[in-house]
């Protein structure tokens, strides 16, 4: 009975992890090749400050990089089509595979031959923003 | 009671994503000729006994081109349109997202950037045209750029531009290949001189190449 009881929550777990993971398997396969920040890289490298809409549609690539790491705490634009980012925080800059991606550049290092960054909103397969990370533009 | 729990929810779980899907994947089915057949007649159960009526579908994912599209294509950003295409020609799919990868590397080697509405992209557009010409020939070329641009959703103005700017591509290339000279390079080279003697559309320009 203990056994029994043990073994529940250790199958349930398991299960409903491998089909989650599986979902994200096609998709996943092309973002394995692209490089992206993590939230503590981001903070190390450009600090946290609240994130604001309004501030963000207006302010510069690299003043924008301050606010990355909020902006993707909040999850606010999870479920969003983007029309609505775009909306929300003005027209896109960067590129992440296509114009329908919304992307927003947050470093721009190509006149001095550094490194460039952007903010990615990945979609689900319904179009929606599934997940906002940061993503390298250039260069590899 | 709890058992029943605990299966309701491992189906909801795991079915509720694609559990035909698991169910090949736990087959172990190779592609090849074979796949079909070895499909059609593996095992099922109550919750996978329709399962083999994808046996076409699950064998085609299955296919080495297939894996190759779920490195070099975005899925979730594909148009309608592409997705058509890749089930129409998926082969021809393949080599079309990996000159779009081409042209891509090319655009960050030259402006060090990879940018929307600016001189990056009308490049990035012209070189991926180009090279898709060589690859597919300019019927399918034109086939695999329109679906790309046939988002509704995206502006106006810079659909009209990367549409122009295709074309410049596609026209250079025809050239090019007319004098036996349609190469990656000098798709590159047609390119950087399209941008500098103003044939290519820009309508956010920042510079460049570096």
């Amino acid at each position: 009975m203990r056994r029994y009881l043990f073994f529940q929550p250790f199958f349930l777990i398991t299960s409903l992890f491998f089909s989650f993971s599986y979902v994200n398997a096609t998709e996943s396969n092309y973002l394995e090749n692209q490089t992206f920040m993590t939230l503590s890289q981001a903070e190390k490298r450009w600090g946290k400050k609240d994130f604001s809409p309004e501030e963000f549609k207006r302010e510069t690539a690299n003043n924008r990089a301050k606010m990355a790491v909020n902006l993707i705490k909040k999850k606010q634009f999870i479920g969003k089509r983007p029309a609505e980012i775009k909306k929300a925080l003005g027209e896109f800059s960067g590129h992440f595979w296509s114009d329908n991606i919304p992307t927003y550049l947050i470093e721009e290092g190509w006149n001095q031959k550094t490194d460039s960054w952007q903010l990615v909103f990945l979609l689900d397969n319904a179009g929606n923003v599934k997940e906002v990370r940061i993503h390298k533009n250039c260069c590899d | 009671m709890k058992i029943a729990v605990l299966i309701f929810l491992f189906s909801t779980g795991v079915f509720a994503t694609d559990g035909c899907r698991l169910w090949f994947d736990r087959s172990k089915i190779e592609a090849g000729s074979d796949c079909l057949t070895k499909c059609t007649v593996f095992k099922t159960d109550l919750s996978t006994f329709s399962c083999p009526e994808r046996c076409s579908e699950f064998c085609e994912s299955k296919s080495p081109v297939s894996k190759l599209l779920e490195k070099v294509a975005y899925y979730p950003g594909l148009t309608l349109e592409e997705r058509k295409l890749i089930s129409q020609y998926p082969k021809e799919a393949l080599k079309a997202f990996l000159a779009k990868e081409k042209a891509e590397s090319a655009t960050m080697k030259q402006f060090k950037r990879d940018d929307e509405a600016d001189e990056s992209d009308a490049f990035r557009h012209f070189v991926w045209a180009g090279l898709l010409t060589k690859e597919l020939g300019p019927e399918m070329a034109k086939k695999f750029l329109d679906a790309h641009e046939s988002n509704q959703g995206s502006d106006n103005a810079e659909r009209a531009m990367d549409l122009a700017n295709n074309r410049a591509g596609l026209l250079a290339a025809e050239r090019l290949q007319k004098n036996g000279s349609l190469t990656e390079d000098q798709i590159e080279k047609e390119a950087l001189a399209a941008l500098k003697d103003g044939t290519l559309i820009v309508l956010k320009p920042k510079g460049g190449p570096l």
